[in-house]
Order: structure tokens, then C-alpha cells, then sequence
């Protein structure tokens, strides 16, 4: 799902960076406003630790693999604002050591992985807040990054709609599905180890 | 115990290294824009600029099949637009091919700026750029502490195959082994900001 460079043409970067750089603007003016000083090397150490984690792969079948993105995981714990800006130096690390992802691409990724997976998941997340409807919204924001993928290929003329939607979907279901089980496991763990993270303030 | 650094090759000393990396920097971008504007160009491009890559790499001593090999990670991509193509009414290929070579002269690019310039010029750059101030805090955050979480791992890892040799690793384990991961994380960020704060940060004059 890191869309690498070369595959959206000018318009499509164009406007997705827009907008993550939107949302980056109004992520940090809300972190600065209600500033913790003890917050930041949390968010430091959690946006390793998202990065470690979209490291790890599963084998799906021959060749193919997915990986955690760890973005609802992350939004639960700490909140979506700091949610938001630890998925997206992750992502921006990986774009540039692992080129997972390009540069120019970048408020792409950020938009289907770390906008979609913190914003929407959280919202998701919090009609009814427990490990299970987490692990519900991993999934779905999962779904809902690979169809926004498939739409901005479509809207760079790179490949058609429906058999990009077909082969996006049916790949990402299987990850998807890893995704949510794993943030139900790693909820429940967490909670129960160290049930202070629970009280910790959302942001 | 023994990582292979992500930018092995920065540290090394050439005439590429020791251009400033503003330059670098702009040049990349000016040139990856320039790519993806026009997206299909005449073939003379391509060969011109691929036997640029392979001069840089020669010159900044950046080993040519490292560069290769880093081209799988963009392969997924080419084979799910080239078959979504073919299996659609135009089957035309060409749109594929021409993307590959585009996002593979890209990623050539960005591997050598990533390997000709250190971490903390890069940031520096991104500091002259004004990018928010937490923001690079953020990643250098990354780049320290990748290798502690990466030692975590190991050892927790290590102590799993010593006590159940079997049944090693699970599903199951793996969940365990991320949460246990973001616990030590969460512990560890305590000490941090003690050390910190020892080390006279102050995050007020940090932020704005």
C-alpha cells in the first residue's frame, strides 16, 4: 500500500500532499497548544516503535507479504493528533531508507495509512470504545486505505478502476485481517500488563 | 550485538559526499518533479540518465547491485498495475513499462541521496526548510532508538527459542512480542525524559 514514486502523476501529488500537510499544520498546532513535556519522548519512542512494527512481515503466499501499519494501534493509545504525526515520520522514514513509498508520494501514503488509520479509525474507535471495536476499525480503515490507493492509481490514468479495486481489495483482506487481530491481541495485552497506558491523556 | 546500518555508505568520504546537502537535496526534487511531470519520455532519457545513476554510484563508491537490489521493493506495484492493465479492454503495457523505469530512475536517486548524506545534514536541511520543530525531533527520535528496538527484539527472541524451542514463533508469540515491545517502549520513554531533562531540554523553547 506505500505507493512508491512515478506511479501518481502531478495533480494526484499534488492534492493529497495538500491535504496531509493539512492535517499535519492542524495536528502540531494542537499538540503545541496543549503541550506535555514528558509527551515528546513518547511520541519519539512510540514512532520508533510504529516504525519497527510496519517492518515486520507476514508471508501471504509465494513472494507476496504484508506488514502491520500499527496506525489504529497507535491512535488508541496515545490519541489521534499524536497518533497522526508518530505514523507519519514513521512514514516518512520508510520512504526514505527503505523506499517504501516515495518522496512525492509521500502525502499520499500519509493520507491512506496514517489520516485514514488515526482520524477515521479514532472516530471509529470511540462509538463504542473497546479492544474489539478497535480491532473492527483496523480492519476497516485497512480496507478503506487500499480503496483510496486504488482510486488515486485510477486518477493518475495509471490502471483501471474496477480491476485495481478487485486485486487492492482481495490482496489487502488477508492483511486486513492479520491487522486486526493482532491490535486485539496487543490491546489486551498491553491493558492488562500495564493498565496505567488506559489513563494516559488522549491528545 | 551486530546491526547493518540503513546508511552504511554515508559515512564514507567522495567528491558526491562532499557536496552540500542543500544541492543534493534540491537537485533530487527538481529532478523526480521533472520525471513525473512527463511521464513518457524518449528512451535517449532513460539510457542518458541510468548511466548518470551508474556514474554517481561509481564515484560515490555506492555499490551498483545495492542499488538493484533495493529495487524489489517497487515491484508489487508494477506487476498489480501491469496486470490490471492487461486484463482491461486497452491492454496496452507500455503505461507499466514506462512507470517502472520512471519509479525505478526515482529510487535509484533517492538511494544515493540517502547514502551520500548524513542523517543530521539531512535534518538540517529540513530545519532550513523550516519543517516543524517536532517534527524533527520526531525523527531523530527514529534514527536513535531504531537499533535499541531492534535489540529488544533480539533478546526477546532469543529468550522465547530458550525456553520453548518448539513452537517458536506463533502467531500468538508475535502479538505478545509487539505488546511486550511497546511496554518496554513506554518504560523506556520515562527514563528519556528524565535524561533529558538532565541534559538541559526544555521543550518550550524546543517547539516554537
Amino acid at each position: 500500500m506505500h505507493i512508491p514514486d512515478g506511479f501518481l502523476d502531478i495533480k494526484t501529488s499534488l492534492i493529497t500532499n495538500l491535504i496531509s500537510a493539512i492535517f499535519i499544520f492542524i495536528s502540531i498546532k494542537k499538540i503545541n497548544t496543549n503541550l506535555n513535556p514528558q509527551r515528546i519522548p513518547l511520541m519519539g519512542i512510540s514512532s520508533t516503535f510504529v516504525f519497527t512494527i510496519q517492518l515486520l512481515s507476514f508471508p501471504v503466499f509465494s513472494g507476496t507479504s504484508v506488514h502491520l501499519l500499527g496506525s489504529v494501534l497507535v491512535a488508541v493509545l496515545l490519541g489521534p493528533f499524536c497518533g497522526f504525526l508518530v505514523v507519519s515520520c514513521s512514514l516518512i522514514l520508510h520512504s526514505l531508507f527503505f523506499q517504501h513509498g516515495g518522496v512525492l508520494t509521500l502525502g499520499a501514503n500519509i493520507l491512506n495509512i496514517a489520516v485514514v488509520g488515526c482520524f477515521l479509525g479514532y472516530l471509529i474507535y470511540k462509538i463504542y470504545p473497546t479492544n474489539i471495536s478497535a480491532a473492527f476499525s483496523a480492519f476497516l480503515t485497512t480496507m478503506i486505505g487500499a480503496f483510496l490507493c486504488s482510486v488515486e492509481l485510477f486518477l493518475s490514468n495509471k490502471s483501471p478502476i474496477k480491476q485495481t479495486l478487485i486485486a487492492m481489495s482481495s490482496f489487502h483482506i488477508i492483511g486486513g485481517i492479520i491487522e486486526a487481530v493482532v491490535t486485539f491481541l496487543i490491546l489486551n495485552l498491553i491493558y492488562k500488563v500495564k493498565p496505567e497506558i488506559k489513563e494516559l491523556e488522549k491528545i | 550485538m551486530k546491526h547493518s546500518f540503513f546508511d552504511k555508505y554515508s559515512y564514507l568520504d567522495t567528491p558526491i559526499h562532499r557536496i552540500r546537502p542543500e544541492i543534493k537535496m534540491i537537485f533530487f526534487l527538481i529532478f523526480t518533479s521533472f520525471v513525473i511531470i512527463f511521464e513518457k519520455k524518449h528512451f535517449i532519457f532513460y539510457i542518458l540518465s541510468f548511466v548518470g545513476v551508474f556514474l554517481i554510484s561509481l564515484i560515490s563508491k555506492v555499490p551498483f547491485n545495492f542499488l538493484i537490489k533495493k529495487i524489489i521493493t517497487i515491484l508489487p506495484f508494477v506487476f498489480l498495475v501491469a496486470i490490471c492493465n492487461f486484463f482491461s479492454k486497452s491492454k496496452n503495457i507500455s503505461t507499466a513499462l514506462y512507470t517502472f523505469l520512471n519509479s525505478s530512475l526515482v529510487v535509484f536517486l533517492l538511494i544515493l541521496l540517502v547514502e551520500t548524506t548524513k542523517f543530521y545534514e539531512l535534518l538540517s536541511v529540513l530545519k532550513k526548510f523550516r519543517v516543524p520543530k517536532i517534527l524533527i525531533i520526531l525523527l531523530s527520535f527514529i534514527y536513535r532508538y531504531f537499533f535499541v528496538l531492534i535489540d529488544e527484539i533480539e533478546k526477546t527472541l532469543y529468550s522465547i527459542k530458550l525456553r520453548s524451542p518448539k513452537k517458536y514463533p506463533n502467531k500468538k508469540s508475535l502479538a505478545n512480542i509487539v505488546g511486550m515491545l511497546f511496554i518496554k517502549s513506554f518504560e523506556r520513554a520515562e527514563r528519556i525524559y528524565y535524561a533529558m531533562i538532565i541534559r538541559g531540554f526544555s521543550a518550550r523553547d524546543e517547539h516554537n
